[in-house]
């Protein structure tokens, strides 16, 4: 079963969650790739959630251009979220690479913003978050994503597909 | 008695720098006016004065006293009624702006007195002495260039009078050894206060061309000050994504990269530009450092200790300004806060607009440290 239908019959059972401590839904593909969501609350259309992982380790040790090639990819292809997203910066170092919503979501009160942290070192990984930062207040905070189910199985698919 | 030239030349600066002085709020806050002529002059804009004149009318225009009208009636044309095309501007017009030119010197006084910022004081007896040659001493020794004809001359011609042996009718003087004079040197020592100052600038991807034209327009106001400050004033400039380096002025603020943001690069760096070239003891170092703040996580502690074990201890001022990003603004100004009340040489400013430049150098530079 793919990991689209595995997450879909997840959501499924856990209609009417809703918690402040989140409950992990950890699946596996037959590549031994793992997605990890950490919802906080479900209901018959959608969802909120702290973050999503997926951990990937064919991509442990691969190249910069690797993870920038993946960043391009991902970017082109993920345009239904609630901005679209972009490469911004990349650290040959370290092999990683962040990717942000190109351009954020300014208003009056603040900026919100998604942001995909990819990694080629100690088990490639994929991390996608969304914080807000409050006008005249350094630093951020980190909020939840809200997906409709579509919008997360559609993500988990175009993720697993462009898995360099 | 001063010419009238010179009455009317002071005069036109003093309602010059009565306009910079007006609008130097303005002046710091937008980057048009940086300097034409290297760093040692700035041009201005400063509003014109337009003065009134005559001008001559028509030919056949007929002259005083002539043609029709009665006594008391008001001469010239009489005004146009109605409404006209549009409407009155709010901006002013941009004819009327004449550019002149400041030394820098001038431009940091009032920038002084606008900030009420204090001098500041150089490192007491530690100052670094530089020596120089001035030949302002004549000796009997020396080489042949330097000989000083014209008291050797003189020698000569005293020693003939002297005796006896100079003649008017015939005056041929032949000066010998011992007439000789020449110039020679003495050695003073010029006492100078030594500034070193050190800029940061994190030029990973998500700093933008606007976040460094802010970074630009206040550092040169900063060196403005600093140069006005100190004789010998030593500029260094470090940039950095997650990997930092020395570069020149002109790559300092035209780089734009787009690795990832690692802060203890620049720390790191700018310990080593101090340990080789400007030792605590003799000189008063600066350093300047802006960033967006979006350091990448785990670099925080690291940047943290080096800050508190090699930079801190040595610095007259760390400041650190950040400036806030399209992503709003980061972490690190937090990080910095924890520490903030251990060392009172740390300064933290946030610059969100240009329009926060001013206070953001008066929160720098006002303990005239």
């Amino acid at each position: 079963m793919s990991i689209a239908n595995q997450l879909s019959n997840e959501l499924k059972q856990l209609k009417g969650f809703a918690s402040s401590h989140a409950k992990v839904v950890t699946l596996d593909d037959a590549d031994g790739n793992q997605l990890s969501i950490d919802f906080n609350a479900v209901d018959s259309m959608s969802c909120a959630f702290e973050e999503l992982r997926l951990n990937i380790p064919s991509l442990d040790g691969s190249s910069i251009e690797t993870i920038e090639d993946w960043a391009k990819e991902l970017s082109n292809r993920v345009t239904y979220l609630l901005e679209n997203i972009g490469p911004l910066e990349f650290d040959p170092t370290l092999k990683q690479g962040l990717v942000r919503s190109t351009p954020p979501d300014k208003s009056e009160d603040g900026t919100k913003f998604y942001e995909i942290l990819l990694k080629a070192t100690g088990n490639g990984s994929f991390t996608l978050k969304r914080y807000e930062s409050e006008t005249g207040t350094p630093g951020r905070t980190q909020v939840n994503l809200q997906m409709t189910h579509e919008q997360l199985l559609k993500l988990t698919e175009d993720l697993f597909e462009t898995i360099p | 008695m001063a010419r009238s030239i010179d009455r009317d030349l002071t005069r036109f600066k003093d309602i010059v720098r009565g306009k910079v002085r007006d609008n130097l709020r303005k002046y710091i806050t937008h980057g048009e006016m940086m300097g034409r002529k290297g760093r040692q002059v700035v041009s201005i804009p400063v509003p014109n004065i337009e003065i009134p004149h005559f001008k001559h009318g028509q030919r056949g225009g007929g002259g005083v006293g002539q043609g029709e009208g009665e006594v008391g009636q008001p001469i010239g044309r009489g005004q146009d009624e109605g409404d006209g095309q549009g409407q009155a501007g709010s901006e002013p017009g941009s004819g009327h702006y004449r550019e002149v030119e400041l030394e820098l010197e001038e431009l940091a006084e009032m920038l002084a007195d606008e900030l009420e910022l204090p001098r500041i004081t150089p490192k007491g007896q530690d100052s670094l002495k530089s020596k120089k040659d001035k030949y302002t001493t004549i000796s009997q020794n020396g080489p042949q260039s330097l000989r000083h004809f014209k008291r050797t001359y003189k020698n000569a011609l005293k020693r003939l009078i002297t005796s006896n042996e100079y003649c008017p009718d015939n005056p041929v003087i032949v000066p010998i050894r011992d007439d000789q004079m020449y110039r020679s040197w003495k050695t003073v020592h010029d006492p100078q206060a030594n500034a070193a100052v050190i800029y940061m600038m994190d030029v990973s991807g998500s700093m933008t061309d606007d976040q460094k034209e802010i970074v630009r327009i206040e550092a040169f106001w900063i060196d403005t000050w600093l140069q006005s400050q100190y004789d010998g004033v030593q500029t260094r400039y470090v940039i950095h994504d997650a990997v930092a380096k020395e570069v020149d002025e002109d790559t300092f603020y035209h780089t734009r990269e787009s690795g990832g943001t690692r802060i203890s690069s620049a720390y790191d760096v700018a310990r080593s530009i101090i340990n080789r070239e400007f030792p605590p003891n003799d000189w008063n170092i600066y350093c300047f450092q802006f960033s967006d703040g979006d350091n990448w996580g785990e670099d925080n502690n690291g940047c943290l200790k080096l800050l508190m074990d090699e930079l801190l201890p040595h610095c007259n001022l760390f400041c650190y300004g950040q400036v806030e990003s399209p992503y709003g603004s980061g972490d690190f100004i937090r990080e910095l806060r924890r520490i903030n009340d251990d060392f009172e040489n740390l300064i933290l400013s946030e610059i969100d607009s240009k329009n926060a430049i001013y206070d953001s150098i008066k929160t720098f530079l006002g303990k005239g440290r």
